[in-house]
């Protein structure tokens, strides 16, 4: 099946070469957009570190009489249903929001990767049978596998993470089956194999360092989605559930005030979309730095 | 042709069959027992092993599979733990709200983002290109549900022009479909944009010219038909995320659809629903994919044989 997502996989492979000889990367940082990008995300994975120390109050907080407040000089960004300060929320829940879309992003990653490298380099029958599954599955809305978990696990900010993590398992697979395939061949690897290395050796020294960097690329790519699919779940009850303030599940909540103080929805609601506009940016410069014909 | 469509149907049908078998697992993989979540923490044991009976739950596991796929194949995907009414029945009532909010959702997208795509292809760099290129990040950019929430507080909350959920009148569709179109509509107005311009450097274009084709038949004919491959694998794979997008819709603006009943059903435990809405998900995103196959074959004369 050829597929958008194919095509961007071996754009992403072909390039990457190119890419590193000629220190395209200077060109990254030329790109205004892309740098915005970044710093709006290491400023808020600042915030999310540094929430504890940094956060006017206790997010778990309870003043009723403060309650659907808009902001003032005591609550920068006002006060949510139950009189807690939102801005140490919104602190905290960067740590949920961002830590859980990059969790899920990792776990994709990886578990993508380690059987992308088996049945590139090990199968025969195996590739066959696994990457028929792997096309069909490419596509596969992730809901239907959050929904899956959810109903086994229960709800939950974990659900979440582990299901986006396997919807996005079988691109991964195809781009580093890919690539594996393309360094199988290569000479160094037969060079190795006659010296006597061993197949983890091999795996280890010789392929997996072709496999980083490109999946690292896809990775940047997908950020972005993961951070929405996220806190979509959560804002439909299947992620992070309150108290917990994660962005989405906090929209949930600030959703039944809405004709009373929508800015408790406002809140939340642009931060997801900044986070979002940032990653999809820095995935953007990285698209532009590794497709040559648009550079000028 | 036929060859074709054939070699696809056999090729998909043993994903259906896992998604089939995946879904059917769940009332045996999750935790408790579906005879006592149904008849309470108060039932008898004998009325439980008479409901294990009746659900066929003390059959080996493959001739219960069997059962459920011979069901499903007749229409029956079993009666709900809540209501006990057939989930088949309610989901066909569903599935029709589903695509109507579907249908309007590509529609709108389809009709913004293709023509504004194949327009900033051929004016690339213009302001036109530039503001939609923004227009299209945010877009990407934006949750679904924060949109729905927007649209709901403007136009039901403040303005009242439309209602603020439900299906109740005409202009009901209205919100919750513009809520949805928009991330397929900026993937869309991206896809026809990169494939258009890639188009405009081929060969066969400027032998189109060269022989003295206007400009519009030149665009109409040639660009645009080479343009559309790429622009229909992107329609298929984004039917996926659709409609992972009309769930949070329906859950935005309790639209009665599939998404709903699913994610009702599943805070509710009511294993038979939850089993045939992912049933009924799968199904039409593998019937999505092989019709996009097709018209593959249709659009690309040279697949037709391969």
């Amino acid at each position: 099946m050829d597929s958008p997502q194919a095509g961007r996989i071996q754009a992403v492979t072909r390039v990457w070469t190119t890419l590193v000889q000629s220190r395209r990367h200077k060109h990254w940082f030329r790109n205004g957009g892309s740098l915005a990008g970044f710093t709006i995300i290491v400023l808020m994975l600042a915030c999310a570190v540094a929430a504890p120390w940094i956060a006017p109050y206790d997010p778990t907080n309870m003043a009723l009489t403060e309650r659907a407040q808009g902001p003032s000089w005591n609550h920068p960004l006002g006060t949510d249903g139950l009189g807690r300060d939102l801005l140490s929320r919104m602190l905290l829940g960067a740590r949920y929001t961002l830590g859980g879309a990059l969790a899920s992003v990792v776990l994709g990653a990886t578990a993508g990767s380690c059987v992308g490298v088996a049945v590139g380099y090990l199968g025969n029958a195996t590739d066959n049978v696994v990457m028929r599954i792997v096309d069909g599955m490419l596509a596969f809305p992730y809901i239907v596998v959050a929904v899956f978990l959810v109903a086994l696990l229960g709800p939950g900010l974990s659900s979440a993470v582990v299901a986006m993590g396997i919807a996005s398992v079988p691109a991964y697979i195809r781009l580093v089956r890919g690539i594996v395939l393309g360094v199988r061949g290569q000479e160094y690897v037969h060079g190795a194999v006659a010296a006597g290395a061993t197949v983890p050796r091999i795996i280890w020294r010789y392929v997996l360092p072709n496999v980083i960097s490109p999946v690292v690329v896809y990775a940047s790519l997908d950020a972005a989605s993961a951070l929405i699919r996220l806190s979509s779940l959560s804002f439909i009850g299947m992620g992070a559930q309150p108290p917990m303030p994660e962005w989405g599940a906090m929209m949930s909540t600030a959703v039944e005030w809405l004709t009373v103080d929508p800015y408790m929805s406002i809140v939340p609601g642009v931060a997801i979309v900044l986070a979002a506009v940032a990653f999809n940016l820095v995935a953007e410069g990285v698209r532009d730095m590794l497709d040559p014909r648009l550079m000028k | 042709m036929i060859a074709l469509v054939w070699r696809r149907v056999l090729s998909s049908l043993p994903l259906l069959l896992g998604v089939s078998f995946a879904a059917f697992l769940i009332l045996h993989l999750s935790p408790g027992d579906p005879a006592r979540l149904m008849l309470g923490e108060n039932a008898t044991p004998s009325a439980i092993s008479a409901l294990h009976r009746q659900l066929g739950l003390d059959q080996p596991l493959q001739v219960q599979f069997g059962l459920f796929v011979w069901n499903a194949l007749h229409g029956n995907l079993g009666y709900s733990f809540r209501t006990y009414q057939p989930v088949a029945a309610e989901l066909w009532l569903r599935a029709v709200a589903t695509a109507e909010l579907s249908a309007v959702a590509f529609g709108l997208s389809l009709l913004a983002g293709v023509p504004l795509g194949v327009l900033t292809a051929l004016r690339r760099n213009s302001w036109v290109d530039y503001v939609l290129r923004v227009v299209t990040l945010v877009s990407l950019s934006t949750p679904v549900f924060w949109l729905g929430i927007v649209l709901i507080f403007v136009f039901a909350v403040k303005l009242h022009w439309v209602p603020s959920s439900g299906a109740g009148t005409p202009t009901a569709i209205i919100l919750p479909g513009l809520a949805l179109s928009t991330y397929t509509f900026g993937i869309l107005f991206r896809m026809t944009r990169t494939a258009v311009t890639d188009v405009l450097h081929e060969d066969f274009l400027r032998t189109a010219y060269a022989k003295g084709l206007r400009r519009r038949t030149v665009i109409a004919r040639h660009a645009l038909r080479n343009a559309f491959i790429p622009i229909l694998t992107v329609l298929g794979l984004q039917f996926g995320s659709l409609m992972s997008g009309a769930v949070v819709t329906e859950t935005v603006f309790a639209w009665p659809g599939v998404g709903l009943y699913m994610v009702r059903g599943l805070f509710a435990r009511d294993y038979p629903v939850i089993r045939g809405c992912i049933l009924l998900f799968a199904v039409s995103f593998l019937l999505i994919n092989l019709l996009v196959d097709i018209l593959y074959g249709y659009l690309d004369p040279r697949l037709r044989y391969g």
